[in-house]
């Protein structure tokens, strides 16, 4: 157990590589509590984004253990793993992941879909949260007509809608101005606040100051 | 159907407008050429089974001698055998003449049992004598340009014609020119007096094929008749040649059908392929982000069946429209709908291999920024 408290998520030992033999993780652990944020920091290279799709059930560990509430998911099925991800995790991405085809709005209440929920309270849900982030006035316009900031606050948005219990970012502020950059940890931290484990993979020193813990992958994770 | 995914597949087909257009216009051209083409065909068995049926495929005519002891009993026991759609009796001709016109020449007409198309053959009295009725052609033959006026049997009975315009069943045209004395009793074939004697006996089976067993039903009715007093006529070889054109002309009907929905397939298949390969990064988000491979699949199949029901409407529609306005004979409804449901149902089924393939994407893969 860590000293922030119970681990919502954990990886025991975990070795991963794209190409047998040629590891990018090995035996990696980490635990990460309900109610923190951890920033993930190491050169680029290094396996930040890797350890999040791991920790995301998005790769299976060649070694190792994920544990999410204290239950081994790594083994999980593929379907089971991706219920998970939609109910249990909310995701970042380092481009932001929109698609371009539909409006920002279809965007944010995409993962309704997945987790088998009615649209329209996802849509009321959606709405408050654009308008906390600033893009509630975008709703109606698709990602191509939207500046690289907003669209990261979008993926935000998406993250957030069903307040799941894990979110994992990936850069989630690196095309932000520093001032959206702060909205953004912030409410990260709030949601963390609420009993959420927010892990975010970044390169910034301020966004690294403003979280609870910091895991550096250095050379090796 | 789950309505949020129904949306979704609708978002995704018009988001894809391209690809969307093309599989529309594959499904509408695979339905247009199966109708147009052998459509058409179909159309035209059609046309030349109906003319083989109304030359009597389905008919057996029996002819008794009046010592042969065929009574219009016999319309009450084919009334309970199967594969008889119509039975009419027909008693012997009495010679019969305009009752308005002096040394009017003398017409046939024949006490009728059973039903004349959809036409019971009760008996009827008028006030002045006994109902008979006559198709236009018999009306003709007996000098009633009105269809209705007075006759007057060789036997001195007074007879009236109410109705002029019988309709002739083909299978009863060889009668023409008709004129009937019904004589059926209520509520049934056969007269009020079941020993009266037939001459002529009409018998309408259901469908060609069971014209054989029909008629050894019939010959079973009558063993007590003469030998040699009792001629059954029946159509067993034109039936013969019936089933042969309809099997001739189905075989190759399919064969052009199933071409035909094979190449569709082909195509929609590489359609979707290459919007599958276009999409893999959206396919990669929507996995990463929880959608399950089950949910993608029923997606894609989905947003093609939608396509495809769209496709088939214009397609079907436009056939029709098109061979209406030429004036070629239109397909039945029920080849029309089994090639529509049968270009909806290849069309989702071609969208398969490339859903499985979406739905197999690595959501990583799709999701690295290089």
């Amino acid at each position: 157990m860590s000293q922030h408290g119970p681990a919502l998520l954990a990886a025991e030992e975990v070795t991963f590589g794209y190409r047998r033999g040629e590891p990018i993780v090995t035996g990696w652990s980490a635990e990460f509590p309900a109610g923190t944020v951890t920033a993930l920091t190491g050169p680029s290279g290094s396996g930040k984004s890797t350890l999040l799709y791991l920790l995301g059930l998005m790769l299976r560990p060649h070694a190792g253990r994920v544990l999410l509430d204290g239950t081994p998911v790594e083994g999980r099925t593929d379907g089971d793993r991706a219920r998970l991800r939609a109910h249990r995790f909310g995701f970042v991405f380092q481009d932001a992941a929109l698609d371009a085809t539909r409006t920002v709005l279809d965007n944010v209440v995409e993962t309704a879909l997945y987790r088998r929920q009615p649209r329209q309270p996802a849509v009321a849900a959606a709405r408050t949260l654009m308008r906390r982030f600033g893009v509630d006035l975008r709703a109606t316009h698709k990602p191509g007509q939207i500046s690289g900031g907003q669209a990261q606050r979008i993926a935000l948005c998406r993250a957030l809608l069903a307040a799941p219990p894990v979110v994992l970012a990936d850069e989630p502020t690196g095309n932000l101005d520093p001032a959206t950059s702060r909205t953004v940890i912030a409410a990260l931290r709030e949601h963390a606040a609420g009993g959420a484990a927010v892990v975010i993979a970044t390169h910034d020193p301020a966004v690294v100051a403003q979280c609870d813990r910091h895991l550096d992958l250095g050379g090796q994770a | 159907m789950n309505a949020a995914l129904l949306r979704e597949a609708v978002a995704g087909a018009r988001s894809q407008l391209v690809a969307s257009v093309l599989t529309i216009a594959m499904v509408a051209g695979m339905c247009a050429a199966a109708l147009l083409t052998t459509g058409r065909t179909v159309a035209a068995e059609q046309a030349v089974l109906a003319e083989i049926d109304a030359a009597g495929t389905r008919s057996i005519v029996m002819r008794a001698g009046t010592e042969a002891g065929l009574t219009v009993e016999i319309l009450d026991q084919l009334r309970a055998v199967a594969g008889v759609e119509q039975a009419t009796g027909f008693g012997p001709i009495v010679d019969a003449r305009n009752a308005a016109v002096p040394g009017a020449p003398p017409v046939a007409v024949r006490p009728a049992y059973g039903v004349i198309g959809e036409r019971s053959m009760q008996s009827d009295q008028h006030p002045a004598g006994l109902v008979a009725l006559a198709s236009p052609a018999g009306a003709r033959a007996l000098g009633l340009p009105d269809g209705t006026g007075g006759l007057r049997t060789d036997h001195g009975q007074d007879v009236v014609v109410t109705t002029g315009d019988l309709a002739v069943p083909a299978h009863l045209r060889f009668l023409e020119p008709l004129a009937v004395i019904p004589s059926s009793g209520a509520g049934t074939w056969a007269g009020e007096q079941p020993h009266e004697p037939l001459a002529l006996l009409v018998v309408l089976a259901d469908s060609p094929p069971e014209v054989a067993a029909v008629e050894a039903v019939i010959r079973g009715l009558l063993t007590d008749a003469e030998p040699g007093t009792v001629t059954i006529e029946t159509s067993a070889q034109l039936a013969a040649i019936r089933a042969a054109i309809g099997g001739e002309l189905g075989t190759h009907a399919r064969a052009t059908v199933l071409a035909i929905l094979a190449i569709a397939a082909l195509l929609v298949t590489v359609n979707l392929l290459a919007l599958v390969t276009m999409r893999r990064k959206d396919f990669g988000r929507r996995r990463a982000l929880g959608a399950t491979r089950g949910l993608i699949i029923t997606l894609l199949l989905t947003q093609v069946a939608l396509l495809a029901l769209t496709g088939a409407a214009l397609g079907t529609a436009a056939s029709l429209a098109g061979l209406a306005t030429t004036g070629n004979p239109l397909p039945g409804a029920e080849f029309t709908a089994a090639v529509a449901i049968a270009s909806i149902l290849v069309a989702t089924t071609a969208a398969l291999p490339p859903a499985i393939i979406a739905a197999r994407r690595a959501p990583l893969h799709e999701l690295r920024v290089p």
